[in-house]
């Protein structure tokens, strides 16, 4: 075996062993320092990288078309295989999905009237968990509004008004799809969130792959994780990266920022207080990179005053920010 | 949540890009007690999971030099080592505390090696080399990045490249490319894999290093 044969399989045995969750800290340590011996490990192992994420895009230029996708049986909401946070807290919750289940079979003499009645979900202040009868879960988030509508060929679902983060189950022979004013969202199995209030919509992607049908566009466009679509009215559509584990950050009770523009707050705190919210000229270039946590109007204006640059004015129906002066 | 030090909220209250000045560890900390005052607070309607110990975040801070050693000998001089850092521990104290980790440190080798991976994915996609993604954005588009377009010439190559690649993919024997997608697309752990296939998890990583080892090899040529 040549020297440069060696190096590829050595680089082959480090990408598999770390590839998988239960490499050790020993192992990762061990592979610093094999890289850091020459570029020529670097090299080899970068090649190899570059067909793994290749697979990635190959797989998200797949059609939609659910014949393509690869039937594993019906897979319940697979998380990315190297990210040991996310395997074990999987687990945690198939338990009410079960029971969810269990609950739903109690009940199934009832199903078939209901059938074709869409069931809608509506939030006030507070955000609600959804768990639909195929084992996705939506949150959707307060001032929100969801129309769920299955049969046993499609998975419909349309966002009325509001945000939700999605985590969908897996299944080819039924596709799901979210209506959000006129758009369209095509999903196989994946985590996203939707924002749709007014003329804006914003799409983020945490896990897998989507393809949305923006307004006034030709074709539907497919993103991945990482990736966001922002759409105002039918204006022509904003691609850009967001961090895929802050894509729902607002599910777990913090909305995570980084480098956001204030008119970006603004527009969050808005939705989440159902007033408008008006940034002064002053402020429109300030960038914000930080959490607030979720609480009532008070508080959170009180974080972002805290946190961020500026003045923060209160009426009982508006909201008003701008640059505050130093000094 | 209040009153905060008086250092801390400067900190805080400095615009983003100034924030490159300051000495890191001195902001992390900054963030940690900021992190750890304002979320322990609780009786909100909207209870989030307790803060404290941020474990995670501990665990980081004592192996912030390691991890910044290990950046760059992946970058091997590519990059902002520094950045990668940052970037590392606002993931990290954003992880929940609930989130059920076994082996922390291992964790963050791995957090810091999917970092890294994913923002090469994200410039190698600004760079706007990757033809799939710009094929997939034509349709919605208008004319305005025309300039950074990549040439009909390179769009076509991208696709070729991934037709190879999944030509080479189906090409695989039979079980060997079952367990390969069963872990690289499914998400299946290699112990997962195993049961389900009935083999040994070291047969499972067998057929990884063969699948791996044939798709490389095609995408050389």
């Amino acid at each position: 075996m040549t020297q440069h044969r060696q190096v590829e399989e050595q680089a082959l045995t480090w990408f598999v062993r770390l590839s998988d969750v239960e490499a050790s800290e020993a192992d990762w340590r061990a592979f610093g320092d094999w890289i850091a011996v020459s570029p020529a490990h670097r090299t080899a192992y970068d090649a190899l990288e570059q067909v793994w994420v290749d697979l990635d895009d190959a797989l998200a230029a797949e059609p939609v078309a659910p014949a393509v996708v690869p039937m594993t049986t019906v897979t319940p909401l697979r998380r990315a295989a190297n990210d040991d946070v996310r395997v074990t807290r999987r687990r945690a919750w198939l338990f009410p999905v079960v029971g969810i289940a269990a609950a739903a079979a109690l009940t199934a003499g009832l199903w078939p009237q209901f059938m074709d009645r869409p069931l809608t979900y509506q939030t006030q202040d507070a955000p609600q968990t959804i768990t639909l009868e195929d084992g996705s879960t939506v949150k959707l988030n307060r001032h929100s509004s969801l129309q769920v509508r299955f049969n046993d060929g499609r998975r419909q679902v349309a966002l009325k008004d509001g945000e939700a983060a999605f985590d969908v189950a897996h299944d080819a022979g039924r596709p799901f799809t979210v209506e959000a004013d006129g758009r369209e969202v095509r999903v196989i199995g994946t985590a996203f969130n939707i924002v749709s209030h007014n003329d804006d919509f914003v799409i983020g992607v945490e896990r897998g792959v989507v393809s949305v049908q923006p307004k006034s566009a030709s074709a539907p466009v497919r993103l991945t994780a990482g990736q966001r679509l922002h759409q105002v009215g039918g204006d022509a559509v904003e691609l850009g990266a967001v961090d895929a584990d802050s894509v729902s950050s607002w599910s777990s009770g913090v909305l995570v920022y980084r480098d956001a523009s204030i008119a970006d707050i603004s527009r969050d705190l808005s939705r989440y207080f159902d007033k408008p919210f008006t940034v002064a000229a002053s402020a429109r270039g300030l960038r914000f990179t930080g959490a607030l946590r979720i609480a009532d109007e008070t508080t959170m204006l009180a974080q972002l005053r805290d946190f961020s640059p500026v003045t923060v004015e209160r009426t009982p129906t508006e909201v008003r920010l701008s640059a505050r002066v130093p000094g | 949540m209040r009153p905060l030090d008086s250092d801390d909220a400067a900190i805080w209250r400095l615009p983003h890009d100034f924030r490159h000045g300051i000495k890191q560890t001195q902001f992390e900390q900054a963030v940690l007690r900021l992190a750890t005052r304002a979320w322990a607070s609780s009786g909100d309607e909207f209870s989030l999971p307790p803060f404290d110990p941020p474990r995670l975040t501990t665990v980081y801070l004592e192996m912030r030099d390691d991890l910044g050693r290990f950046a760059a000998s992946r970058l091997g001089g590519r990059g902002d080592v520094e950045d990668v850092l940052q970037e590392l521990f606002l993931k990290v104290s954003r992880t929940p505390a609930d989130a059920e980790i076994r082996d922390p440190r291992a964790y963050l080798y791995r957090l810091t090696n999917n970092l890294l991976l994913d923002r090469w994915r994200s410039s190698r996609r600004s760079a706007a080399r990757d033809g799939a993604w710009r094929v997939a954005m034509h349709g919605a588009e208008d004319g305005d990045d025309v300039d950074d377009a990549p040439s009909a010439e390179a769009v076509v190559a991208g696709r070729q490249r991934l037709q190879t690649l999944m030509t080479a993919l189906e090409q695989l024997p039979e079980k060997t490319r079952t367990i390969f997608r069963l872990h690289k697309f499914d998400g299946l752990s290699y112990a997962e894999v195993a049961e389900k296939q009935g083999i040994s998890r070291s047969s499972v990583e067998k057929h990884m290093m063969d699948a791996l080892r044939i798709l490389a090899a095609r995408m050389r040529k």
